[in-house]
């Protein structure tokens, strides 16, 4: 589907992308994980095509889109804080797109993603009515309706709180099923990194350290930063929770 | 104080009275004035007003013009402001434009009418180099070039300030929807500034309709609102009571302009977060953008250039020559000199009683256990304040005080000063302080300090650029203002607006160039001076002089 070649990014001499190279399958979920500086949102900005490699390919679909533009792609996004059109209610929000290019998505297909995404009793509000949450989804639904033959999302869950963390998780992967849409996720939380994913770029200060499943990353870590970074922080999680719990409950 | 009703209450009432007094008052004269004769309440008087066609046609003439200017300084303010924070031409020149287009703030707006008649008139510097006449400068363009070189600043300030908190995010999500180029224009930047929009067109046309200096300067075929209200006045016979009904003309369009501004204000949309993205290079529209700010600067700078070559030839337009003569001679004019140094006394004493009484009353409704309502009222007051023309003030002072001492004082022009421009300095010491944590009240006297040394020792040091900034504003609008207190003056009270006006009888255009170039530089001395202070707080010496005539609404600064 996507495939990065020797990707390199320097700012003012200084590399923040060295030498990044991937390929990915069509459908695939992948997190870029990695601690602030690590280069992980250049990665995604070269992908969606706001930023240029210096050097380097990237191949989509067999063709070289290297210096294809943003809007050529056809990659979608969703930010952090969603940008959300503040002016606009809910509903227009999610349509805005289709003004653009009629008939992308069909009537019926938008009305399947707001019921998907539980969002048909909030269409007429304003978006500062809206939980972290909720907005969440309106932003989700307004990049669906576009059909990206990507997506990315720039640290979904950081926002939010608890529960809803748990529950957007979910939405994220059943959507991501039922659309068979490859995926990139960019966070700096392991446990999300681990549990949403099919596979993990964990990337230390603009090189890849390993690129694997979350399984092999659990038990085959590639080396000590996976493992300080990764490891320690899910045995910590495990174990507090383990006491909380007693260790009888875990089994 | 702030626990003790007493005290709380003492102070209120002080600045009750001061307000009562100095404002609610007077204004209620003006009224008493035009409905009121032989004690009876009848509308004879406002009738054969109405049916005076020169009142009329003056009166349609303002609002016209008034809207003209609005709509025109609205675009050019945003497209000045649209290349600063939207464009890439070179940083230069966008440092260029945010210098160029404040400084006509630090002269009055009556010099920019002696301007224009010097550069564009029949034996004007422009008018010489290009050989015939452009505009009639007597003429509907001529005030509205004047109206613009006042209002486009203000109009540039309000978008500039809104357009740096439009996120840049947007453009990218605006891109990858597939927006068309206008679209984007519309999504991303139109939209988010419609209230903006409608704030500085709201704004410029109060601005220009409550002006005195411009048709003052300029008043030829065209007689305005100002000038009418002011030769009614002016006269060896003034007219009370058709004076007051021509100020309340001028009061009522003013009145609804104030309110539908703090309307506005409440629609302003405001972005969480900023981010800002690289920009795109756009070779074309940079240019088109470029030839437009450009030009209009180039009239700016044209307008302004006689102000800088006619004091120093010995005889415009006539001998050429280079001199000095008339810097020595208006130097060594005592009169003159007298006249400076009593502006000086008048702006300085504005300044500090100024500061003194806004940051009670922000003290008061923001850090006092004083009665929302009675914060409401301050509130008011202070919107009030805003409303009102200084013309208007000026007339309502002297049908109040003309019978008492206060007449012709300098206390009478600081306390017109005081209550014309109240509102800013309140509204920057009301930010301040809602900034500050709550419960410094409590630290400080589980700490043992009393409340005044509180304010010594925490409130006020943490206030300090705030202070400064109020004392800036201040400062430099005491220093230009001339609608206010063109009423006011007295033989010894004169100031360097009021002379200048004075002046313009006597065809004195020499010295009136040599004081609003002496104007211009108190204001910039008194400017660079703040900006040494700021120098500590980082601060970029453009940013001092933006801390300008935000005048009848508080531009809102960054957090």
């Amino acid at each position: 589907m996507i495939d990065l070649q020797h990707v390199s990014k320097s700012f003012n001499g200084i590399t923040v992308l060295d030498d990044i190279s991937l390929k990915v399958q069509k459908g695939e979920t992948i997190s870029i994980l990695g601690s602030s500086g690590s280069g992980k949102t250049t990665l995604l900005n070269i992908i969606l095509g706001l930023l240029q490699p210096d050097s380097g390919k990237i191949i989509c679909d067999g063709r070289d889109i290297t210096k294809e533009s943003m809007k050529k792609r056809a990659f979608n996004i969703v930010f952090q804080d969603y940008a959300l059109f503040p002016n606009l209610s809910v509903e227009k929000n999610i349509v805005y797109s289709l003004r653009n290019k009629k008939g992308l998505s069909s009537a019926k297909e938008v009305a399947d993603l707001i019921e998907l995404l539980d969002l048909s009793r909030h269409l007429k509000k304003s978006i500062n009515q809206l939980s972290g949450g909720q907005k969440q989804r309106v932003a989700l639904a307004r990049t669906l309706v576009m059909k990206p033959r990507i997506l990315l999302l720039d640290e979904p869950l950081s926002a939010l709180d608890g529960v809803i963390k748990e529950n957007i998780k979910n939405r994220i992967k059943e959507i991501v099923q039922q659309f068979q849409l490859t995926t990139f996720i960019v966070t700096h939380d392991p446990e999300e990194a681990l549990t949403m994913s099919d596979k993990i770029l964990v990337l230390d200060q603009g090189r890849i350290v390993q690129f694997d499943s979350p399984k092999n990353i659990i038990h085959h870590p590639s080396s000590a930063f996976v493992e300080r970074f990764i490891l320690q922080q899910l045995l910590i999680k495990r174990h507090n929770i383990f006491q909380l719990f007693g260790e009888n409950d875990a089994g | 104080m702030r626990d003790n009703k007493k005290i709380v209450m003492l102070t209120f009432s002080l600045i009750g009275i001061f307000f009562l007094v100095f404002l609610i008052f007077p204004l209620l004269i003006i009224f008493y004035q035009a409905f009121v004769s032989n004690s009876t309440i009848n509308l004879t008087n406002f009738k054969n007003l109405i049916s005076n066609s020169v009142i009329r046609t003056s009166f349609i003439d303002s609002l016209m013009i008034s809207f003209q200017t609005s709509l025109l300084a609205t675009l050019i303010g945003f497209v000045f402001a649209y290349c600063v924070n939207f464009t890439t031409v070179f940083k230069g020149y966008k440092r260029l434009i945010g210098t160029l287009i404040i400084l006509p703030m630090l002269v009055p707006t009556i010099v920019y009418g002696f301007a224009i008649i010097y550069s564009f008139g029949k034996q004007g510097i422009i008018t010489r180099l290009v050989g015939f006449q452009l505009f009639d400068i007597y003429s509907t363009q001529g005030l509205i070039l004047g109206f613009l070189i006042y209002t486009v600043p203000i109009a540039y300030l309000l978008f500039n300030n809104a357009m740096s908190y439009i996120d840049h995010q947007y453009f990218i999500v605006s891109d990858i929807m597939g927006d068309s180029k206008l679209r984007r224009f519309w999504v991303t930047i139109i939209s988010p500034l419609i209230t903006t929009i409608a704030i500085s067109i709201v704004q410029t046309f109060f601005l220009t309709f409550t002006d005195f200096g411009i048709p003052a300067s300029l008043a030829g075929s065209k007689n305005l609102m100002a000038t009418t209200l002011y030769n009614q006045m002016i006269g060896s016979v003034p007219d009370f009571a058709n004076g007051s009904i021509l100020a309340l003309m001028m009061l009522f369009p003013a009145l609804f302009s104030a309110l539908l501004l703090f309307r506005l204000k409440r629609f302003e949309i405001r972005y969480d977060k900023r981010r800002t993205f690289l920009l795109t290079r756009n070779r074309p529209r940079d240019a088109v953008i470029f030839l437009l700010t450009a030009s209009y600067l180039l009239i700016t700078v044209a307008t302004f250039c006689s102000f800088i070559i006619v004091p120093f030839v010995t005889n415009y337009p006539y001998n050429l020559t280079w001199t000095f003569e008339h810097i020595s001679s208006v130097l060594s004019n005592s009169d003159l000199i007298a006249t400076y140094i009593n502006t000086i006394e008048m702006s300085i004493l504005t300044s500090i009683l100024g500061i003194i009484l806004a940051y009670t009353c922000a003290l008061l409704v923001k850090r006092s256990i004083l009665n929302p309502m009675l914060c409401r009222v301050i509130e008011g007051l202070s919107q009030l304040t805003i409303a009102i023309p200084g013309m208007v003030l000026g007339l309502a002072f002297i049908f109040a005080f003309s019978k008492t001492s206060l007449h012709y004082t300098l206390a009478i022009l600081v306390i017109v000063n005081l209550i014309h421009f109240f509102a800013t300095p309140f509204n920057l010491a009301n930010q301040a302080l809602e900034k500050m944590s709550d419960h410094y009240e409590q630290t400080a006297s589980l700490l043992g300090d009393s409340y005044i040394r509180l304010l010594v020792r925490v409130i006020i040091p943490n206030s300090k650029q705030t202070l400064v900034e109020m004392f800036s504003y201040l400062f430099t609008n005491a220093m230009v203002t001339i609608s206010a207190i063109i009423f006011l003056v007295g033989a010894h009270t004169a100031t360097m607006t009021t002379k200048i006006k004075e002046l313009q009888h006597f065809n004195k255009f020499d010295d009136i160039f040599i004081l609003a170039l002496l104007l211009l530089l108190t204001n910039l001395t008194v400017k660079y001076v703040i900006y040494l202070v700021f120098t500590k707080e980082k601060k970029s010496f453009k940013q001092v002089l933006k801390v300008d005539k935000l005048s009848t609404l508080q531009v809102k600064k960054g957090a």
